[in-house]
C-alpha cells in the first residue's frame, strides 16, 4: 500500500435515531481507484459527505494528506474534485457559465481551464444551451468536469456513471483512467453498475448497514472470485477418471463439447494441464471459472440485505 | 474573498435578476410620478363636473402623507425616494439569486465541498447582496431623478438629506436581507421563504404602517405598539419621512438605524453559527 491521502478512523454518523454510518475506518492510498460499494441507504454517499465536510460526524475523525485540523483539513480539500449524488448547477446558465463561476470562485487563472475540462467529457458543443436542459448524462459529464476544473489530487465521485449512454460510460471510463494513470489522481468512485467498477477500480469496500463489512484489493478479489477450472480435453472419460483416481478431485461437472468443470479452486490451472498432459490426455482449452465482481458482491452480503 | 464576490457578480450579470429589478424600479418611479399627475387631472374634471363626494375623496388622498412629487415646495426626486421601502420587494429576485437558490437547490455544496470555508461561503455571499442591494439603491436616486426631471422638472435635492435617507435606509435594508440568509437557512424552503418575505412586509406596511400615517391611529398610540417600533420594514419608510431634524413623527431616525443596526449584528451572527453547524443533507 502507497502513502494513505485519505483515512477515516472509526467515523460515525447518526440523524436522530438513525446511524448512517457506523464505526467506519477506510483507508485510501495515493495513486488508487477505490470502489466503495452497497446496496442505497449502505451510507455511502454519507461516508462521501463526510469526507467533504458537507455533514458532520457524530464520532470519529478523518485525515486528508496527513492532516486532522479542521482548519487544515479545509485547505487539503481543495485538492479534492468531487460530485455528490447528482450533479447540481445553476439551472439558469450554460456550462460555461457555470465552469467560468467555479473558476472565478476558485481562483483559477488558466484561461484554457474550461475548455480543456470540457474537452476531456466530450461537452464542447453545448454552446449557449442552458444546464436545465441538459440531458441527465450531459449533467453528469458536466459535473466529472467540474470535478477536475481545479486539477485535484483527489477524485470523489458519487455514482457518476448514473443517466451516462453506453459511449458515454465508457468515455468517462477512459478519462478516470487517464487520470489515474497518467496524472497520478486518487479516485474513490462508489457506483451501482458493478462491472463498470471491476473494470476501473483497484481496490473495493463494501458496505451494509452503514458499516464497512469488507475491503479488498483486485487481486484478493480475483484470487476470491476464482472457483474452479474449466478444461477441454480429447478424451473425456480418461481426464475423469484420472482425475478422480490420481487428482483427487471430486466436484466435476461435465458440460457438453468435451468440457468439464472443476469445483475445486484450490487447483492451479497450469498443474492441472501439466498433470493431465502427463498422463496422456490432452488439454484443448482451459480457463479460471471466475465469479464477477456481482456475484461476488452478493455472496458478501446475502441475496437482499432488507 | 474577492474572488467570491466577483464570482457571485459574474453569476448575478448572467442571469434575469437585475434585469427585473430594473424593470420593477422603472415601473415603480413612473406610477409614484404619474399617479399624482393623473389624480391633478381627474380632481379637475370632477370639479367640472361637480361630483362632490369623489372630488372630497381624492383630495384627501392628494393631501395625505403619501408621496407627492406635484406638491409645491417638494423636490420631485426626493418624493419618489420616500417610496424607495417598496424596493424590499425587489430584493426577493436578488436574495433568491444569490443565497435561496444555492441552499435550497443544493449549489452551495459544490463550494464546501471544494474547501471553501462556511464562514467565508456566507460572508461573500451576504456582501454580494449588500453590494446588489446599495448599486440597486443607488439606480433607484439616478432613475428617481432622470424621470421626475423629465415628466415634472429637473431639481437637484438636498444632498446632505439625501445621504442621510441613504445611509439610513441602506442599514434597514441590510438587516432585512441578513434576516432573509437567516430564515432561508432555518427554513431551507423556497416557497416558503417567498411566502413569508412577501407576506411579512405586507402585513406590517398595509395593516399597520399606512393606517398609522394615515392618522387612523393617534401618534401617542402608534408609539406604545412594540412591534411597530423595532420592526426594520416600517422603520423603513419612517427613515425616508422622518428626517434626523424632524422627529415629530412616530419613530425618529436615530431609533431606526439602532434598530436596523442591532438587527444586523444579531442576524449575522446567528446566520453564521447556524450555516457553520448545519448539515447540508
Amino acid at each position: 500500500m502507497g502513502i494513505a491521502v485519505l483515512k477515516m478512523n472509526n467515523i460515525s454518523k447518526k440523524y436522530k435515531r438513525t446511524l448512517a454510518v457506523d464505526g467506519v475506518s477506510l483507508n485510501v492510498s495515493k495513486g488508487d481507484i477505490y470502489g466503495l460499494i452497497g446496496s442505497n441507504g449502505a451510507g455511502k454517499t454519507t461516508i462521501i459527505k463526510l469526507i467533504t465536510s458537507l455533514i458532520s460526524s457524530t464520532n470519529g475523525s478523518i485525515e486528508l494528506f496527513g492532516k486532522t485540523e479542521k482548519a487544515e483539513l479545509n485547505k487539503m480539500r481543495k485538492k479534492i474534485g468531487c460530485i455528490i449524488e447528482y450533479p447540481i448547477f445553476y439551472s439558469n446558465l450554460s456550462a460555461y457559465d457555470n465552469l467560468k463561476y467555479y473558476c472565478i470562485q476558485f481562483g483559477i487563472k488558466d484561461k484554457k481551464a474550461i475548455e480543456n475540462a470540457l474537452n476531456l467529457v466530450n461537452l464542447t458543443k453545448t454552446d449557449k444551451k442552458k444546464f436545465k436542459e441538459f440531458s441527465l448524462g450531459m449533467k453528469q459529464k458536466l459535473g466529472i468536469a467540474l470535478a477536475i476544473l481545479n486539477k485535484p489530487e483527489i477524485l470523489i465521485l458519487d455514482e457518476p456513471l448514473n443517466g451516462l449512454d453506453p459511449m458515454g460510460i465508457i468515455e468517462i471510463r477512459e478519462v478516470l483512467r487517464d487520470l489515474n494513470e497518467n496524472h497520478g489522481v486518487t479516485i474513490l468512485i462508489s457506483s451501482h453498475i458493478l462491472g463498470e467498477l471491476s473494470q476501473i477500480a483497484n481496490r473495493y469496500g463494501v458496505m451494509k448497514k452503514g458499516r464497512l463489512i469488507k475491503e479488498f484489493s483486485k487481486d484478493q478479489l480475483e484470487a476470491d472470485c476464482k472457483s474452479g477450472v474449466l478444461i477441454r480435453v480429447d478424451d473425456v472419460e480418461k481426464a475423469i477418471c484420472l482425475m478422480k483416481t490420481v487428482l483427487h478431485i471430486d466436484r466435476m461437472e461435465l458440460y457438453s463439447n468435451n468440457e468439464i468443470a472443476i469445483h475445486d479452486k484450490t487447483y492451479h490451472l497450469d498443474e492441472l494441464v501439466f498433470q493431465l498432459n502427463n498422463k496422456g490426455v490432452r488439454v484443448n482449452h482451459s480457463k479460471d471459472i471466475t465469479k464477477n465482481l456481482e456475484q461476488y458482491y452478493r455472496s458478501l452480503i446475502g441475496k437482499r440485505e432488507e | 474573498m474577492l474572488s467570491g464576490i466577483k464570482a457571485e457578480l459574474y453569476r448575478l450579470s448572467k442571469g434575469k435578476a437585475l434585469w427585473i429589478i430594473g424593470i420593477a424600479m422603472v415601473v415603480s418611479i413612473l406610477a409614484t410620478t404619474l399617479v399624482p399627475i393623473l389624480i391633478e387631472e381627474l380632481l379637475a374634471e370632477l370639479l367640472v363636473e361637480g361630483d362632490a363626494t369623489f372630488m372630497l375623496g381624492m383630495m384627501n388622498l392628494q393631501g395625505s402623507n403619501v408621496a407627492n412629487p406635484l406638491t409645491e415646495g417638494n423636490n420631485p426626486t426626493f418624493e419618489i425616494i420616500k417610496t424607495l421601502d417598496v424596493q424590499v420587494f425587489f430584493f426577493l429576485a436578488v436574495i433568491l439569486s444569490v443565497w435561496t437558490n444555492d441552499i435550497s437547490e443544493g449549489t452551495i455544496r459544490n463550494l464546501i465541498a471544494s474547501g471553501h470555508s462556511r464562514k467565508r461561503v456566507y460572508v461573500e455571499k451576504l456582501l454580494t447582496s449588500f453590494i446588489t442591494c446599495t448599486l440597486v439603491v443607488l439606480t433607484y436616486y439616478f432613475l428617481a431623478f432622470l424621470i421626475s426631471g423629465i415628466l415634472i422638472e429637473f431639481k437637484i435635492p438636498n444632498l446632505f438629506q439625501l445621504l442621510i435617507i441613504f445611509i439610513g435606509q441602506l442599514i434597514l435594508f441590510f438587516s432585512i436581507i441578513s434576516a432573509s440568509y437567516l430564515i432561508v437557512l432555518i427554513t431551507r424552503n423556497k416557497t416558503f421563504f417567498i411566502a413569508i418575505y412577501l407576506l411579512y412586509p405586507t402585513i406590517f406596511i398595509n395593516l399597520i404602517s399606512l393606517p398609522v400615517r394615515l392618522g387612523i391611529l393617534s401618534g401617542d398610540l402608534s408609539r406604545n405598539i412594540l412591534a411597530y417600533t423595532i420592526d426594520p420594514y416600517t422603520l423603513l419608510s419612517s427613515v425616508a419621512w422622518n428626517l434626523p431634524e424632524t422627529t415629530n413623527g412616530i419613530s425618529s431616525y436615530g431609533h431606526s438605524i439602532v434598530v436596523g443596526l442591532i438587527m444586523l449584528v444579531i442576524t449575522i451572527i446567528l446566520g453564521l453559527i447556524i450555516f457553520e453547524r448545519r448539515d447540508m443533507v
